[in-house]
């Protein structure tokens, strides 16, 4: 063990980690430069983007638009099919500097399982998979699996059948009863919940009078949703007993601090990277100060700090 | 390729600053770091504030570089909205963040070229002009401008670079027409260099079809390193990101009327 007090380590879901900082999924490149040295200074882990069984090319028309204190995108899971991710991208970024989750997305359950068989195949390279129920982009799939408590447990079950390592739920903000899907993940087995995904959200065009984006609909993530996804981790974590991992807005060290003490063992942390590629290394060095000065000698110790504490 | 990182957030203090009318202006900034590493036709990222402190505006704002010497680096400014107008009024002495030098810029030339600006288009290829000096003599500068209010902008080229032809929508400044109007006039089978809105640039192709040609592309970003596959163009060999695989691309490449 590090003996550096206060120290950063944290054991979520079945993964060591040496900071609480976990790169969220659809920010950072599969360019194997990004895996090593430097750049993964303060982060965790860090989250591959979205793969599905087939290639998929992403959505057409404008992908980003900027609203306030928050990002829409409408990427649409591009992403090269977990073939071409097996054979040309994992060997490349994996046993690097840094444990790699891989974020599976959730099509439909025939394709959910020729992906997790594949990827069981080349296990020793994932350190967790992050299975995808959630994302608010797509046509087919994708946020419906994780809208409902059953279509959760089944798309669950069916990865943990196929999956012995540590294994993520990634809730969409939308599910109709997210204290019944987030119960159900961890009765089919899930080992983490991570909570959330983003906001759907739209914006128009007011010049020509059209919707922004060809889906219409896009994600909202950045610092305009962290209150929305706190409440989500209070509101989850307080009726599971596995680890929440919070996501949603988190871009300050004090925003990890709440998520924890709201009940998220640790944070995903996504649109802030856009902002400063360093921000993880820095909020860490903020995090051990204010530990030192509220006397927590580790992460551990401040998870669901708040519910203890009556008020909230 | 790319076994290391090849660029970094970086403090950046305004050292200079040059208004140029119409919302254009010519700023200087210190960022020992990335003037150094600096090629033409890569970018920055660019952050008003020295801190991720302010979150709105939220994301950094994409500037091409037009200059690299001597630890500082420089962009020719257009105001177009809330982020260029906060560039606009930095005063000197601001700490300002970047990330660069971004994207795969020009290859050096092998042969004669012909640089191709519309507008604002022309900053990157200003660097391109007086990076590649030696050779820059074989290289025609041809820049075109929406009218006379953007006088002082052209005078300020006019001063880097040798060579340059300059035509106006409104024909106040130079000939009248639009830089693809010029670059056709003066077209003789070298390799063009360009930049500029869409609309022009698709125009170019069409109209020089025969040429070879490099384009520097522009799309909305977020993070600028290739992460959050926002920027993508739609090119023959499927989407790829202006940010990283780019923003220069081989003109062939891009599929123009998806564009
Ligand atoms: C590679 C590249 C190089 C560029 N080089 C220069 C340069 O040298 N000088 C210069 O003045 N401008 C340059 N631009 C364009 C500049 O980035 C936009 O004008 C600027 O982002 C607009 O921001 P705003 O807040 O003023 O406008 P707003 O319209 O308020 O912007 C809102 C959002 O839209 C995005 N956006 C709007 N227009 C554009 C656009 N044309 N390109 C990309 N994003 C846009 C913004 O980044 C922001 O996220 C470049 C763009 C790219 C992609
Ligand atoms: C550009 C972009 C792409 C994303 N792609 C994915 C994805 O492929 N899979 C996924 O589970 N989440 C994806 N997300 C969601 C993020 O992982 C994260 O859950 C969300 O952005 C909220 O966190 P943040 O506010 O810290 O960004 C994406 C987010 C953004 C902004
Ligand atoms: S701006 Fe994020 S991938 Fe290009």
């Amino acid at each position: 063990m590090n003996s550096e007090r206060p120290s950063l380590q944290c054991r979520v879901g079945g993964l060591n980690l040496r900071s609480p900082i976990i790169a969220a999924s659809g920010t950072w490149p599969h360019d194997p430069s990004f895996w090593r040295g430097e750049l993964t200074a303060g982060l965790g882990a860090i989250c591959t983007k979205g793969i599905t069984r087939n290639r998929r090319e992403g959505n057409r028309g404008i992908r980003l638009w900027e609203t306030p204190c928050g990002l829409l995108n409408s990427i649409g899971l591009q992403n090269s099919g977990v073939e071409a991710f097996i054979s040309g991208e994992l060997p490349e970024i994996s046993s690097r500097d840094v444990p790699l989750i891989a974020n599976v997305a959730v099509e439909d359950l025939p394709s959910l399982a020729e992906v997790l068989a594949l990827l069981a195949s080349v296990k020793d390279q994932i350190d967790a998979i992050e299975l995808n129920i959630s994302c608010p982009n797509v046509d087919e799939g994708g946020i419906a699996w994780g809208s409902n408590p059953e279509s959760t447990a089944k798309a669950v079950a069916c990865a943990r059948s196929l999956w012995s390592g540590p294994l993520w739920v990634k809730l969409t903000p939308h599910a109709c009863d997210i204290v019944k899907v987030a119960t159900n993940a961890q009765e089919c087995g899930a080992d983490a919940l991570v909570v959330a995904n983003t906001w759907l959200g739209m914006a128009v065009d007011v010049e020509n009078e059209i919707p922004v984006f060809d889906r219409v609909v896009a994600g909202l993530s950045g610092p305009a949703v962290f209150p929305l996804a706190l409440r989500l981790v209070w509101e989850v974590a307080s009726c599971v007993s596995i680890p929440v991992i919070g996501c949603g807005g988190v871009a300050e060290a004090r925003d990890i601090v709440a998520m924890l003490f709201a009940g998220a063992s640790a944070v995903e942390m996504g649109t802030a990277l856009f902002l400063d590629l360093n921000l993880p290394a820095k909020i860490t060095l903020i995090l051990k100060e204010y530990m030192r000065r509220h006397d927590y000698a580790s992460i551990e110790e401040m998870v669901g700090v708040a519910s203890h504490t009556g008020g909230m | 390729m790319q076994s290391e990182i090849e660029f970094c957030d970086e403090g950046a203090i305004l050292s200079a600053k040059e208004p140029l009318g119409d919302g254009l202006a010519h700023l200087t900034f210190q960022a020992p770091r990335i003037a150094k590493a600096a090629r033409p036709g890569q970018f920055v990222m660019f952050y008003p504030l020295s801190e991720a402190r302010s979150h709105d505006p939220l994301l950094g704002r994409p500037m091409a570089i037009a200059g690299a010497s001597g630890g500082a680096v420089e962009i020719c400014l257009s105001v177009a909205g809330r982020g260029t107008e906060i560039i606009y009024s930095l005063p000197i002495g601001a700490r300002c963040r970047m990330r660069g030098p971004l994207g795969s810029g020009f290859s050096a030339p092998r042969d004669k070229i012909m640089l191709v600006g519309g507008g604002i288009g022309v900053a990157p290829l200003i660097f391109a002009h007086v990076f590649y000096g030696a050779s820059a003599s074989s290289m025609r500068f041809v820049m075109g401008i929406p009218h006379k209010g953007w006088g002082s902008f052209v005078n300020w080229v006019g001063r880097r670079v040798q060579a340059l032809h300059v035509w106006s929508d409104d024909g106040s400044i130079g000939e009248k027409g639009s830089a693809v109007d010029a670059a056709c006039a003066l077209y003789s089978g070298e390799e063009i260099w360009t930049c500029g809105p869409v609309t022009m640039l698709r125009s170019l192709v069409r109209r020089i079809p025969d040429a070879r040609i490099s384009a520097s592309l522009e799309r909305r970003m977020a993070c600028g390193y290739g992460g959050c596959h926002g920027c993508v163009v739609p090119t023959a060999n499927g989407p790829k990101r202006v940010c990283r695989d780019g923003p220069v691309f081989n003109a062939e490449e891009v599929r123009w009327d998806e564009l």
